[in-house]
C-alpha cells in the first residue's frame, strides 16, 4: 500500500441559513494515497463540492463552517490552521482544478502571468526569468503546442481544452501532492474530456500525486479512478475499489446511477430497452427523512429503513469494500 | 488542433485602443482631447498665453484679426485668456476625476467585497453623502474651506464619487464569485492581491469611463460655482469668464461668453464622444454590436 497523503475523518460541515442549519457534508470519511485516485460520485447537492472546498480551507464563513472532524494532510491537521499557513499549502501542496475553464482564468492577463503568479506566491526565491521557463516548461508539459508563444496569449485566445490544460499547468506547477479536481471535465467536449483526462493520469504517474477526482460522470470514473466513493446527502453511502464497485454495487443508490449510463450497445437485439432513471428527487437538507436518506427513492425501502434502526452505518463487507444500506444486494 | 497563424497577442485594453483609433469620430475627439490637455500643459509652464494678465488693446475692443475674440473690461485679449483658463480647466477635470475615482473605488471594492457590516456602513455613508443636495454640499465645503482653487477642486471631488462608488460596489460584488477569483483563492492569494491584482483590473473600464464623465462634469459644475463667487481665484476660468459676461452682455460685449462656451463646448463635446467610444470599447456587454 502506498503512501497515505490524506485523511478526511469524520468531516461536517453546516451552513447557516435563514431557514436553520444545515450539514452539506455529515459524517464523510476517506483517504487518498500518493499516486492513486480516488473517486467522489454523487448528484448535485450531495455535498461533494463542498467537501473540496473543505479540504481547501474555503469554505465562505459565514455561513458556512466546519463543525466537526478532521481533515489530516500528511498527518498534520488543516482544520484549525491559520489563513497565512493554509495559504501557503492552497495552490502549493494542495491544489485544484475547476468545472469552468472558460471563466476560471482571470481575462486581463497572459497565461503566462497566471502560471507565474503562483511561483511568485510560492517559490519567491525564483527570478522573473526563471518563472517564465517554468511557466513554459509546464504549458509544454501539458501538451499545449509551441508554448514560448502561447504563453504570452490571453485567454480568450484559448479554446475551453486549451484552457483546462493551463488551469492544470498552473495547479501543477508547484508539484501538489494533491490535486483535487471539481469536475474538471463537464464543460468540455467528449473528445476534449478524454484528452483531459489521459492527461491527468500521465501527470499522476509522471508527479506521483494523489487525485481526487469529483464527477458525477461514472463513465470518467470507471476511466480513471482506483477507488471510488459514492456521495448521497451529504454522506458516503458506498465506497469501494472501482472494479468491485462496477461489478457488485451493493447500495440500491450507486446501482441506480449506474443503470441511468445511457448504453449504445446495440447487440443486446431489436428491442430499445428504457433507459433506467433513479425515481424522485433529492430530498432537500431541510427536511431529510428519519433513517436511511435514500429512502423515499428505494424500491427496497422496509421499515428499517424508514428509522426503526436509526440511520444505516457504513459497514465493511469485506475487501475495504463499504456500505451505508439495511438491504444491500449482494 | 490549434491555429498555425501567427496573432499578435492584444490585451482587452489594447483592443479598446485599437477600436477607437480606427474610428474616426473618436480619433478626431482624442486627438481634441489631446490639444487641450498639451495647450494646458504648455500654458503651466508658462510657454504660452503668459501675458494674460497684461492689458494689450482698449477696454472691450471688439474682435479683430490681431485679437481674435476682442477685448475684456481692461483691455486683455480674451483669446489668450480663454487659453490660460484651460489649464484650470485641465487642472479641475483631472484632480476631481482623480479624487471621485480614489475615493469611490477604495469604498465601492470594500463594501462591495467585505459585504456585512463593512458594506452597510459604506452605503449609510454614501446614500447619506448624496441625500444632501449637490450645491449646498459644494457652498458648505467651500465655506468651511475658504475660497480658493483647493476648494473648488476638493469640493467637486467630494461631491462626485457616489455614483462610481455604487457602481464599483456592485460589480465587485458580482466578481468575487466568479471563477477566476476562487481559481484565485485556490493558489493561495491574500485578500488584498485578489482584490487589487484580480479584481480591479477586471473593472477598471468602468474607472476609465468614469473619468471621461466626471471629467465633464467637473469643468460644468465650475460654471455654477464661478455663478456663486466661489470659483478659483487668481487665475482665469471659463465659468469666471462668462459670469463676468452677465454684466457684459447689456452693452453688447458678447465675446467673453462667446469664447468660454465655445472653448467649453469642444471639450465637453469630445469628451462625451470619447466616454461614448470607450465605453464601446471597454464595456464587454456592448461587444460585438
Amino acid at each position: 500500500m502506498s503512501e497515505k497523503v490524506l485523511e478526511v475523518k469524520d468531516l461536517v460541515v453546516e451552513f447557516r441559513t435563514d431557514r436553520g442549519t444545515v450539514k452539506a457534508v455529515n459524517g464523510v470519511n476517506f483517504e487518498v494515497f500518493k499516486g492513486k485516485t480516488l473517486g467522489v460520485v454523487g448528484e448535485s447537492g450531495s455535498g461533494k463540492s463542498v467537501t473540496a472546498l473543505a479540504i481547501m480551507g474555503l469554505i465562505p464563513n459565514p455561513p458556512g463552517r466546519i463543525a466537526g472532524g478532521d481533515i489530516l494532510f500528511n498527518g498534520k491537521s488543516l482544520v484549525n490552521l491559520a489563513p497565512s499557513e493554509m495559504r501557503k499549502i492552497r495552490g502549493n501542496k494542495i491544489a485544484m482544478i475547476f468545472q469552468e475553464p472558460m471563466t476560471s482564468l482571470n481575462p486581463v492577463y497572459t497565461i503566462g502571468n497566471q502560471i507565474e503568479e503562483v511561483l511568485e506566491l510560492h517559490q519567491p526565491n525564483l527570478s522573473k526569468a526563471q518563472r517564465r521557463d517554468k511557466a513554459i516548461d509546464m504549458l509544454r508539459l501539458v501538451g499545449i503546442p509551441s508554448p514560448e508563444k502561447r504563453v504570452t496569449e490571453y485567454p480568450h485566445q484559448l479554446s475551453g481544452g486549451m484552457r483546462q490544460r493551463v488551469m492544470i499547468a498552473i495547479a501543477l506547477s508547484c508539484e501538489p501532492d494533491i490535486l483535487i479536481a471539481d469536475e474538471p471535465t463537464t464543460a468540455l467536449d467528449v473528445t476534449i474530456q478524454a484528452q483531459i483526462l489521459e492527461l491527468m493520469k500521465k501527470l499522476q504517474k509522471e508527479l506521483g500525486m494523489g487525485i481526487i477526482l469529483i464527477t458525477h460522470d461514472l463513465g470518467v470514473v470507471a476511466e480513471t479512478c482506483d477507488h471510488v466513493s459514492v456521495m448521497y446527502c451529504g454522506q458516503i453511502v458506498e465506497s469501494a475499489d472501482v472494479r468491485t464497485l462496477f461489478k457488485h454495487p451493493q447500495h440500491p443508490y450507486t446501482k441506480g446511477l449506474m443503470e441511468s449510463i445511457p448504453s449504445f450497445d446495440s447487440t443486446k437485439g431489436e428491442k430499445k430497452e428504457r433507459l433506467q432513471t433513479i425515481e424522485g428527487m433529492v430530498p432537500s437538507l431541510f427536511e431529510l427523512p428519519v433513517g436511511c436518506n435514500f429512502q423515499t427513492r428505494c424500491s427496497k425501502a422496509t421499515e428499517d429503513c424508514k428509522g426503526a434502526k436509526g440511520e444505516p452505518r457504513l459497514h465493511n463487507i469485506g475487501n475495504e469494500h463499504t456500505v451505508a444500506c439495511f438491504h444491500p444486494l449482494s | 488542433m490549434m491555429t498555425s497563424t501567427t496573432k499578435q497577442s492584444n490585451s482587452l485594453f489594447k483592443n479598446a485602443i485599437l477600436k477607437i483609433l480606427s474610428d474616426k469620430i473618436s480619433l478626431i475627439a482624442l486627438i481634441i482631447v489631446g490639444i487641450y490637455f498639451l495647450v494646458a500643459l504648455l500654458t503651466s509652464v508658462g510657454l504660452i498665453a503668459s501675458s494674460w494678465n497684461i492689458p494689450v488693446t482698449t477696454s472691450y475692443a471688439p474682435p479683430s484679426a490681431e485679437f481674435w475674440f476682442g477685448a475684456d473690461i481692461f483691455g486683455r485679449s480674451v483669446f489668450t485668456r480663454v487659453v490660460k483658463a484651460t489649464e484650470t480647466a485641465v487642472m479641475l477635470g483631472v484632480v476631481v476625476a482623480i479624487i471621485s475615482i480614489v475615493i469611490g473605488t477604495t469604498l465601492g471594492m470594500l463594501a462591495g467585497y467585505f459585504g456585512g457590516w463593512v458594506d452597510e456602513l459604506v452605503v449609510w455613508f454614501y446614500t447619506t453623502f448624496a441625500s444632501i443636495p449637490g450645491i449646498m454640499m459644494l457652498v458648505s465645503i467651500a465655506f468651511i474651506l475658504g475660497k480658493g482653487t483647493t476648494t473648488v477642486f476638493l469640493s467637486l471631488g467630494l461631491t462626485s464619487w457616489v455614483g462610481l462608488c455604487r457602481i464599483v460596489r456592485g460589480e465587485v460584488m458580482k466578481h468575487k464569485d466568479r471563477e477566476y477569483v476562487q481559481a484565485a483563492n485556490a493558489i493561495g492569494a491574500s485578500t488584498p492581491r485578489k482584490l487589487i491584482k484580480h479584481i480591479l483590473p477586471n473593472i477598471s473600464h468602468l474607472l476609465i469611463i468614469n473619468f471621461t464623465q466626471t471629467f465633464d462634469s467637473a469643468i460644468k459644475a465650475e460654471v455654477v460655482l464661478s455663478f456663486l463667487g466661489l470659483s478659483v481665484v487668481g487665475r482665469p476660468s471659463w465659468g469666471t469668464m462668462i459670469d463676468d459676461a452677465k454684466l457684459e452682455l447689456a452693452r453688447g460685449v458678447w465675446w467673453q461668453l462667446g469664447a468660454a462656451t465655445l472653448a467649453m463646448f469642444i471639450i465637453v463635446l469630445a469628451f462625451n464622444v470619447l466616454g461614448d467610444a470607450l465605453r464601446d470599447a471597454l464595456d464587454p456587454k456592448l461587444k460585438g454590436k
